[in-house]
């Protein structure tokens, strides 16, 4: 089982044989019989089934994934993510290939280094080879590499190295190591990186020739990458400016009524649309809605208001040009929301239209819901002679959870008519996970 | 005092009050033993004991037979300890001298240890291996003490705990691994006492 040490540790001589021997305990014969013997006055007066189920569950499983899942050695390789492998993969071979391009860019440096001497040199003595070479810079890439001993082709193959790929690389990379490399190649690093900057110039030119189709193919995706790219930054960009900047509690609404913008647009949308907005308010506008907008619908779904405040928000044409007045809290942040409309039952107070609920029921939706059942609560105790006391417990959906009945009905045929009557109470949903309501039953 | 423990259970649920009674005084020793090293307190373990069978034979209509009775009742013995621990007001972290898994050590001791050295070290062991006992995770603790100290198997251990076997073994050996490095960090990873009976 464990390859590394299969073998259970064993502690100390003295320690092992205290631990495999432990004395059971230090009762003399009597008392253990006295101890059988009150278990078996226990069991006389036990029934059978009396025991609850979770006695005979087995215990601390809850913890066993935990143990195992904190245990370093019981974590294999293969329980990494495929990702990060892929990454530590692509890692790996992104290294290797940087060190592979940094030598062979190098030995290309120093190439080019020699080629631009030599070029130097040939200029010095003819002038009017520079004319030649001029001329040839529209010859096939091909033929300038296929004929080194020519000095013309000396100078378009040094275009091409100073100029390639690997020598940008390494320009970038170790700018200073090049330098240090050659003193020579101190001013043609700088010229040839000037010329790949797009500059018409006879190096240019040959550069481009001397291209190869891999990269001239390179060249192209990536610039109909970027291409690509700025498009759908552009359309992002043009959906976001479209979109009026809520504030961040009117997130929650996922999709907002017509007339909103309109309503929301003096408050949270200072910016015109066309303007760049802040990267902050956008970031967490969005995390908002991701998070926040299942929360809420889930919360927002059992409250029998909630039906048609959604139905509004979502997209009924009628609903969504609401009012102004009604929709204009909804930018405001929920401790300041007033009642937007009248409550659906007296007495009740209505979950704001942006999902939240009321931390408890108010007290008139509380009256209101025992009013409705006080008058067969009362008939229960009808002929007692004193008050009786019941703790309704609300759900955090509405619903009476439990009904504790305390004084003269306790116990008595009044206790479950009691219970019965006054669970049939209700009151809107409410966030709270609980919320208690002592009452006085008068007969 | 005869018959075994199936046969016992059986007669039991047929209404056989001594039969079930055979059954407390077989095990009544070895449950309080895993209550004190669970619980750490006599009178509490006294209790789980016996509740342990009082709820064993409330629930002898749900004895399908299927595992052992001892391991049945062990699981009820754990539960009812875990349960114990879990409500206490303050959770006991130090071994205390009086301890009674230490105050029964030392009466079987006491007459095989004439040396008073002897007793000492000993009880100064028993206090350190309790300790590290004590340092251990409810679960290891449990495991380790089922089986190490009371003798299961790992198989009867994995009935008592739910989990299967390898779990039980990797469990005791995380345990021992975990009491070796205390008590090694203690002076204790040689032979340290004097005498040794």
């Amino acid at each position: 089982m464990f390859p590394e040490d299969p073998k259970d540790p064993e502690l100390c001589a003295e320690a092992e044989e205290l631990l495999t021997h432990w004395p059971v305990g230090d009762k003399s014969p009597a008392e253990w019989e006295d101890l059988a013997a009150r278990i078996d006055a226990r069991i006389e007066i036990t029934d059978v089934g009396s025991t609850p189920d979770y006695l005979l569950e087995a215990p601390l499983l809850e913890e066993q994934d935990l143990l195992r899942r904190s245990h370093p050695r019981m974590k294999r390789p293969s329980e990494g993510s495929l990702a990060a492998l892929a990454k530590a993969s692509l890692s790996h071979d992104a290294a290797r290939l940087e060190a592979e391009r940094e030598a062979l860019a190098r030995s290309l440096l120093s190439l080019a280094v020699k080629a631009r001497t030599e070029t130097r040199n040939t200029e010095s003595r003819n002038t009017e080879s520079r004319n030649t070479e001029t001329r040839n810079t529209a010859e096939p890439a091909d033929a300038a590499l296929a004929n080194d001993a020519v000095p013309h082709d000396n100078s378009a193959l040094l275009a091409h190295l100073v100029n390639g790929p690997s020598m940008q690389f390494l320009a970038a990379r170790q700018p200073s190591a090049a330098v240090h490399a050659e003193p020579s190649s101190v001013v043609a690093l700088p010229a040839a990186v000037e010329d790949s900057a797009g500059a018409p110039t006879s190096s240019g030119t040959a550069s481009s020739s001397t291209k190869t189709g891999r990269e001239r193919g390179t060249m192209w995706f990536g610039i109909a990458f970027g291409l690509l790219g700025m498009a759908a930054a552009g359309v992002m960009y043009i959906a976001s400016a479209r979109q009026p900047a809520l504030p961040e509690t009117a997130a929650v609404v996922p999709a907002r009524p017509a007339a909103a913008p309109a309503v929301d647009a003096p408050e949270g949308a200072e910016l015109p649309a066309s303007a760049p907005k802040p990267a902050g308010p956008v970031a967490a506008r969005d995390v908002l809605n991701v998070e926040e907008v299942p929360l809420a619908e889930a919360a927002a779904t059992p409250a029998p208001a909630r039906d048609r405040t959604t139905g509004a928000r979502r997209g009924v044409p009628g609903a969504a040009a609401g009012p102004a007045p009604a929709a204009a809290p909804e930018a405001e942040p929920p401790a300041a929301v007033p009642p937007a409309a009248g409550p659906s039952e007296p007495g009740m107070v209505m979950a704001d239209s942006r999902g939240t609920l009321p931390d408890h029921p108010s007290t008139g939706a509380v009256q209101a819901a025992v009013g409705t059942v006080m008058g067969a609560a009362r008939a229960c105790v009808a002929g007692q002679s004193a008050a009786s006391r019941a703790t309704l417990n609300f759900g955090s959906d509405g619903r009476v959870q439990s009904v504790v009945v305390a004084g003269p009905a306790q116990a008595t045929g009044a206790e479950p008519c009691l219970r019965s009557a006054l669970s049939g109470a209700r009151v809107q949903p409410f966030a709270r996970a609980g919320y208690s309501v002592t009452l006085t039953v008068r007969p | 005092m005869s018959g075994s423990d199936r046969e016992l259970v059986d007669r039991a649920r047929e209404g056989d009050g001594e039969a079930f009674g055979i059954i407390v005084r077989r095990y009544q020793k070895r449950i309080y033993r895993l209550a004190v090293h669970l619980l750490r307190d006599a009178a509490e373990a006294e209790d789980v004991t016996q509740d342990t069978f009082v709820r064993a034979y409330g629930a002898l209509d749900r004895f399908d037979g299927r595992s052992e009775p001892f391991t049945w009742m062990y699981r009820i013995a754990v539960n009812l300890s875990l349960n114990a621990i879990r409500s206490r007001k303050a959770k006991r972290t130090a071994t205390t001298p009086d301890d009674p898994r230490i105050e029964g050590l030392l009466v079987e001791r006491r007459a095989t240890h004439a040396d008073p050295a002897a007793q000492s070290a000993d009880r100064q062991m028993a206090l350190t291996l309790c300790e590290g006992l004590d340092g251990l995770s409810e679960t290891l603790r449990t495991t380790l003490v089922l089986v190490s100290i009371d003798g299961l198997s790992h198989a009867d251990a994995g009935e008592v705990l739910g989990c299967p076997e390898g779990t039980v073994a990797w469990r005791v050996h995380e345990a021992r691994r975990k009491l070796k490095t205390f008590m090694d960090d203690r002076g204790y990873a040689e032979r340290t006492l004097l005498g040794g009976g």
